[in-house]
């Protein structure tokens, strides 16, 4: 692949007391990487450079001010520098305003870059929700505030880890509020966006199963009566639309059969049941991906991990995959749009 | 009866128009677990016939009264309930005869085990909507057993590995879980659970409690149940004694168990557990009827009549579900 091919990912260093900074510097120094993307890291560039020090990875930042200053070479990771981080201030492992208002200021450039066609996808490292909300955002996480910031509303979350790739209908809710929200309209927007996700990864056909929401997906209406009401409506339009999918089962064996092959993705009707599944598949190589916006968006799925931060020991995996999967999807969204 | 130190488990075929049978011969086959005898309990002439579709040969001592059996010292042996049946073998569908048969069984057998002629009891897959003794229907096998021992006793924990938990709200529709969220029911839960994994013999139990909202409510941001009642329900357990943790988020409790953080983990509801544990690889779940005067285990598949006399079904949770009731029994019997 010729160098312009290649996807350019605008990537946000994320919250800067926290380990997004030194994995970047790790994830940056793979060839894979390398050879897969242009990357371009939206941040902060004096904090970058003492993130080299913590790894002591192979390569080198530079700081610059605009994209059309980016060269992409490898062994420097260029920062389109906000200068947002005052080094002497700042705590490592430690919630801080200052680096909560910089993330913030990190994912909105991100975006804007995305929106505009400047990047071809935006890979977002963690936040810590805690320091966004006390430098004056108040946004539950990445998923509501790119959202906004994108102007859309109806977006879902969509985690990868591996060969299984699980959306939700409902996220950040409590389980309540999560059952009042599996009806109809949700379910198909979820289906839908799930199934050009999946083609963004290269899917021609993706299978989907539906997960029930009631224990043994209700068995007949004896455990609840919302895969009757609601959920089973939602699949036969999803299938009159064209889509291929099968459901619903019962969630305890909804993501299983995901998991060894026979689906490509599996939809949970919440939060829990969702991340039950995916997590006990291990954390550290998974991707978080926002479906429903108009930019590619992909996410480490950890958090910024203080307690390794400054060390130097934080692992890049997570964020190799999601660059990967990023770069996977801008390069199938290319080859769709051709081919319309 | 213990005859040198190994215990004397029932184990009753369940419902003979399902797999029931099969697996009961391959475990009978594969050998008891040591340090332990196998009683199978229930038609003679049912459990040969399986030996004989699978192929096996049927060698094992049948006797018609329990004392006979209590005093032999075979590693497996029959008793005969001369129950015959043979027409229902392998027919596949529940069929209130074969229910009969196995409430028959699993009631002689708990009554066996009340009197301290065996050591424990474990029984075969059946149905609920079959079950009945003496023209009595009965809403599951806890509710029969409970009338006929003349005690409580719950259909409480399961053991997954090396894990044990216990559910709150097993099958119920999600929408009514909350109701059963209370204080009371979580404090109870952890109870018991700690009662199961003294009964196994595990040495200074550790507890997870499960959450019921995502991020187990993140400070009562996305739900209540978590500040009104699991935790406080959490700290009277602890002012117990009991070595318990939590509310801890669903999406990692199993994830910490497994890592041998916990022994034990009290869920909200079936999902929780079941997603996570059919994740791991653990198909095979055996439940542990808890507060019980006698040692009660199953497993937890069903007859699995579409499987019935092709031999195709697999014995390893019955196995598994022998294994836990000879190790609950031993460790009674070193009391």
């Amino acid at each position: 692949m010729s160098g312009q091919d290649k996807a350019l990912l605008a990537i946000t260093m994320g919250d800067a007391a926290g380990s997004g900074p030194e994995i970047i510097t790790k994830a940056l120094a793979e060839p894979e990487v390398r050879k897969l993307c242009r990357p371009l890291v939206i941040g902060d560039a004096a904090t970058m450079k003492e993130a080299f020090t913590f790894t002591r990875a192979p390569g080198e930042v530079k700081a610059i001010k605009e994209l059309a200053e980016a060269r992409f070479q490898d062994g420097i990771v260029e920062v389109i520098d906000l200068h947002n981080i005052v080094l002497d201030k700042l705590t490592r492992g430690r919630v801080d305003p200052m680096a909560g208002k910089a993330a913030y200021e990190y994912i909105k450039l991100g975006t804007e870059m995305a929106l505009a066609g400047k990047a071809d996808a935006i890979v977002t490292s963690a936040i810590n929700k805690e320091a966004l909300n006390k430098a004056g955002y108040h946004y539950d996480g990445h998923t509501q505030l790119l959202a906004e910031l994108c102007g859309v509303r109806d977006v879902a979350m969509m985690l990868v880890t591996g060969n299984l790739r699980v959306s939700h209908v409902s996220t950040h809710v409590s389980l309540r509020e999560a059952i009042e929200r599996t009806r109809p309209p949700r379910i198909i927007t979820v289906l839908k966006l799930t199934d050009e996700a999946v083609k963004q990864m290269g899917i021609a056909e993706p299978r989907i199963a539906v997960a029930g929401l009631n224990p043994h997906s209700g068995e007949g209406g004896l455990f609840g009566d919302e895969e009757i009401k609601y959920i089973t409506p939602a699949i036969e339009q999803a299938k009159s639309q064209g889509m291929n999918v099968v459901g619903p089962l019962p969630p305890d064996s909804a993501f299983l059969r995901a998991h060894e092959g026979q689906f490509d993705a599996a939809i949970a009707m919440y939060h829990d049941q969702g991340h039950i599944a995916v997590k006990m598949l291990g954390i550290t190589f998974g991707v978080n991906v926002t479906l429903g916006l108009p930019i590619i968006r992909t996410s480490v799925d950890h958090g910024t991990n203080f307690g390794k931060a400054g060390k130097g020991t934080a692992d890049p995996t997570s964020l190799i995959e999601a660059i990967k999967l990023a770069s996977v999807m801008v390069e199938n969204r290319k080859r769709l749009a051709g081919n319309r | 009866m213990a005859v040198k130190n190994k215990p004397l488990i029932a184990v009753t075929p369940g419902d003979i128009t399902g797999i029931g049978p099969e697996i009961l011969a391959k475990v009978i086959a594969a050998g008891p677990p040591e340090d332990c005898r196998l009683l199978a309990v229930g038609d003679a002439g049912v459990l040969k016939a399986s030996f004989a579709t699978l192929g096996m040969k049927f060698d094992l001592p049948v006797y018609r009264s329990i004392e006979e059996a209590a005093a032999s010292d075979a590693l497996a042996m029959v008793l005969d309930l001369g129950q015959g049946g043979m027409e229902l073998l392998a027919l596949a569908r529940p069929h209130p005869e074969a229910g009969r048969m196995a409430a028959e069984a699993l009631i002689q057998s708990v009554l066996w085990a009340k009197e301290g002629k065996i050591d424990g009891v474990v029984f075969g897959p059946l149905v609920k909507e079959t079950l009945n003794l003496a023209g009595k229907k009965y809403n599951d096998e806890t509710e029969m057993m409970q009338e006929k021992l003349g005690a409580p006793l719950l259909k409480a924990g399961a053991k997954s590995g090396d894990i044990f938990r216990i559910t709150i709200a097993e099958h119920v529709p999600i929408k009514k879980i909350p109701e059963f969220i209370t204080r009371e029911n979580v404090l109870e839960a952890v109870e018991i659970l700690q009662e199961v994994l003294t009964m196994y013999g595990v040495k200074s139990p550790r507890i997870a409690v499960a959450a019921l909202n995502p991020h187990a409510g993140e400070g009562g941001m996305v739900g209540r149940e978590e500040i009104d009642h699991i935790a406080p329900a959490i700290e009277e357990a602890k002012k117990k004694g009991i070595d318990v943790y939590g509310p801890i988020p669903a999406d990692t409790v199993y994830v910490r168990a497994f890592q041998g953080q916990f022994n034990g983990v009290v869920n909200m509801y079936h999902d929780q557990a079941n997603i996570a544990l059919k994740m791991a690889g653990f198909g095979e779940i055996v439940i542990i009827f808890a507060r019980s005067p006698v040692i009660v285990t199953t497993p937890s598949h069903g007859p699995a009549y579409g499987k019935a006399g092709k031999d195709t079904a697999n014995p390893d949770n019955l196995m598994a579900a022998v294994e836990v009731a000879a190790s609950l029994a031993r460790q009674k019997l070193a009391q």
